[in-house]
């Protein structure tokens, strides 16, 4: 997705106005004149100018000005692929808890590896299982991060 | 010897902090020489690891990675004709051309010499000005730290950028990321919505991995897939020849590794540009300068010297006033504030072993590149071998790793999502993501030191011009930024457009 100068500045505009506005939310700190809300209406106050410059940039660019395109810089515009990265996160998200690291990294890799190669389902299982025993057994096993077991804590590490 | 240089010794070549260098050296080889991945990419993907680490094996892993993964992008230039990573682009045209003449060893040994001599004097330079110039911080206030920072946070987003408007709204974006959670100076959650994840602000290592990691994950699916790479040459012993072609442009290698360490040391600039100059300089005073883009060596030894000489450039500001040069050392002050050590000139004073090590680390992740460098080009063809539809889900995999296990919660990798989503569309129209990192790493010391000098001028803004440093850098600081603006107030017809992935990143 690819955002034409003149609706980057519009859209920075409008975050401006969202930080400003929020910060209008913050109390005054008892004794100093300057509170938590002066270094973010600093940041907002750039942001206008910069959106400014961007809108003026933007104004005399038919094809790069106020426009949003679903095409790709580099070319190839695989929109669903890219789908795919993000619904692996989220899938991750939600189920590392319940089944456990090794069992949603193996199905969420799985996936993944069998959409974008189009392999052989088998190996892409075996690449999966093998790449989440690895990491489970380094980050669990031997930095010790409490990555979730999920209710097979079958795992000798 | 003094005992704190001794004890640097001691803790660097210590077996494991050895071991840690050379895997980490592995790594940064692979994903430097993996078409698109770049340096910036291996030190984020490296960085939840290190968090564990002693400051000392961490440091030295992201030296050794970094040292590596910058070579490491000129084997694909020379074999394939695509550069591993932005840093090899400026003479891929020589490297390559040289194979097409069969002389594809030159080409390679001639990058790993250069590199390895230009590393070494980005360490010289490292190792004697940081505890000069830490000497001169020692007496700044919190008025010089503010214009410091923001100068540099000025040069990142100007300088290095396509559009430096759009680089300063990447800038704004990072510094408005940090002011997100509790204020520092009154106490007053911000921007936290309720969430009480949030309070404790936005962790900079989920933000940095879903910025250049998660962002390159997307920008590969959604772009075009190269047809399978494979080398067809054979590459025979890549030093035989070597010591006649340093003999013969060790002016331009001592040039390019000046440049480049220059540049490093500049805020903003990285390895990539450090080439990019240094073979344009090289090109001018060459006295076969239409030879250039055709295979010929001279371009490679100065720009293959000057991009890993900006290695050991841009830890000077990083670790002597805690600036960030480029993108991975904003990665490195970030893992020093994570280990509860503030960057700048007390580090010098309370722990100078640490930085002693740093230096160390430098020379021996360089000595590392010769044989490790050799190893990566004999076994290139079956590193290509690995297709990309498996390496990257396996990427994404560690990226989601390493986002849970800094803080140990999901929240960290709904954080690396949003941004990584947000950092793609950035990029694809046109915005740098680096300026965006430096301001996360760098925001709250700029609020910090800013709100402070507030407090002691009670709001007299010519306060912060007194001091005679503070008043130079703040001149330099205000002048930059007229003159951008006037710049873009002047200029009538747009400018053209650039290539978001060519010189919009000062990334690796």
């Amino acid at each position: 997705m690819r955002l034409g100068d003149g609706t980057s500045g519009v859209v920075v505009i409008a975050g401006a106005a969202a930080i400003a506005a929020a910060a209008t939310t913050f109390p005054d700190t008892h004794g100093q004149a300057y509170g938590p809300d002066l270094f973010p209406n600093i940041i907002a106050a750039g942001f206008v100018l910069a959106g400014l410059l961007l809108i003026k940039e933007g104004w005399p660019q038919p094809d790069r000005g106020f426009t949003v395109s679903l095409e790709v810089a580099a070319g190839g515009g695989r929109p669903l692929d890219a789908l795919v990265v993000i619904a692996a996160i989220v899938l991750f998200m939600v189920l590392t808890g319940p089944l456990g690291f090794v069992l949603t990294a193996t199905l969420v890799t799985t996936a993944t590896i069998a959409w974008f190669r189009r392999c052989h389902l088998l190996s892409a299982v075996l690449v999966s299982l093998v790449a989440a025993l690895f990491i489970d057994y380094a980050f669990r096993g031997w930095l010790l991060v409490p990555l979730p077991q999920g209710p097979f804590d079958v795992l000798p590490w | 010897m003094d005992s704190a240089v001794w004890t640097a010794l001691t803790l660097v070549f210590d077996p494991y902090v050895l071991t840690v260098m050379a895997v980490a050296g592995a790594f940064g080889l692979f994903v430097g020489a993996m078409p698109g991945l770049t340096a910036t990419l291996a030190t984020a993907l490296l960085v939840p690891v290190t968090f564990f680490m002693e400051p000392v094996p961490a440091l030295a892993a992201i030296v050794a990675t970094t040292a590596m993964a910058i070579f490491a992008g000129d084997i694909p230039g020379a074999l394939v004709r695509i550069p591993g990573t932005p840093a090899s682009a400026a003479y891929v045209d020589d490297s390559y051309g040289l194979t097409r003449k069969g002389k594809a060893e030159v080409a390679l040994g001639t990058s790993i010499t250069s590199a390895v001599i230009g590393g070494l004097f980005g360490a010289v330079v490292l190792a004697f000005t940081a505890p000069v110039l830490a000497e001169v911080a020692l007496g700044f206030s919190s008025f010089e730290y503010f214009w410091l920072a923001t100068f540099g946070l000025t040069c990142a987003a100007f300088i290095s950028t396509g559009s430096p408007v759009k680089g300063m709204v990447s800038l704004l974006f990072g510094l408005f990321i940090a002011t997100i959670g509790i204020d520092i100076m009154a106490g007053q959650p911000r921007f936290v919505f309720g969430s009480t994840e949030l309070m404790g602000g936005v962790s900079f290592i989920p933000a940095m991995i879903g910025m250049f990691a998660v962002s390159e994950v997307l920008r590969w699916a959604i772009g075009p897939r190269n047809a399978d790479l494979h080398v067809r040459q054979k590459v025979g012993n890549v030093f035989r020849g070597q010591a006649a072609i340093l003999r013969r442009y060790k002016l331009g290698l001592a040039r390019g590794s000046v440049i480049g360490t220059a540049i490093g040391i500049l805020p903003g600039a990285g390895a990539d540009i450090a080439a990019w100059i240094t073979y344009a300089v090289s090109k001018r005073f060459s006295r076969e300068p239409e030879k250039f883009g055709t295979g010929h060596v001279e371009g490679l030894v100065d720009a293959g010297s000057a991009n890993n000489a900006s290695l050991g450039g841009a830890w000077v500001p990083a670790l002597v006033f805690g600036i960030p040069g480029d993108s991975i050392t904003a990665i490195v002050i970030g893992v020093l504030y994570m280990k509860g050590m503030n960057p700048g000139p007390m580090v010098m004073i309370n722990e100078p072993q640490l930085l002693y090590a740093v230096f160390i680390s430098f020379f021996v992740a360089n000595l590392l590149l010769l044989p490790l460098g050799y190893l990566a080009v004999r076994f290139y063809g079956r590193m290509l071998d690995v297709p990309r539809e498996i390496l990257m889900p396996l990427i994404l995999l560690l990226c989601m790793v390493g986002a849970f296990a800094i803080n140990n919660t999901l929240f960290g990798v709904g954080i690396m999502l949003v941004l990584g989503v947000i950092a793609f569309v950035m990029e694809e129209s046109g915005f740098p993501v680096a300026p965006a990192i430096l301001g996360i790493v760098l925001g709250s010391m700029i609020e910090q030191n800013f709100m402070q000098s507030m407090i002691k001028a009670d709001g007299d803004l010519l306060a912060f011009f007194e001091r005679p440093i503070s008043a130079v850098l703040g001149v330099l600081t205000l002048l930059t930024w007229a003159f951008v603006l006037f710049e873009n107030l002047r200029r009538r017809k747009p400018r053209e457009p650039v290539a978001p992935r060519a010189s919009t990143t000062p990334e690796e």
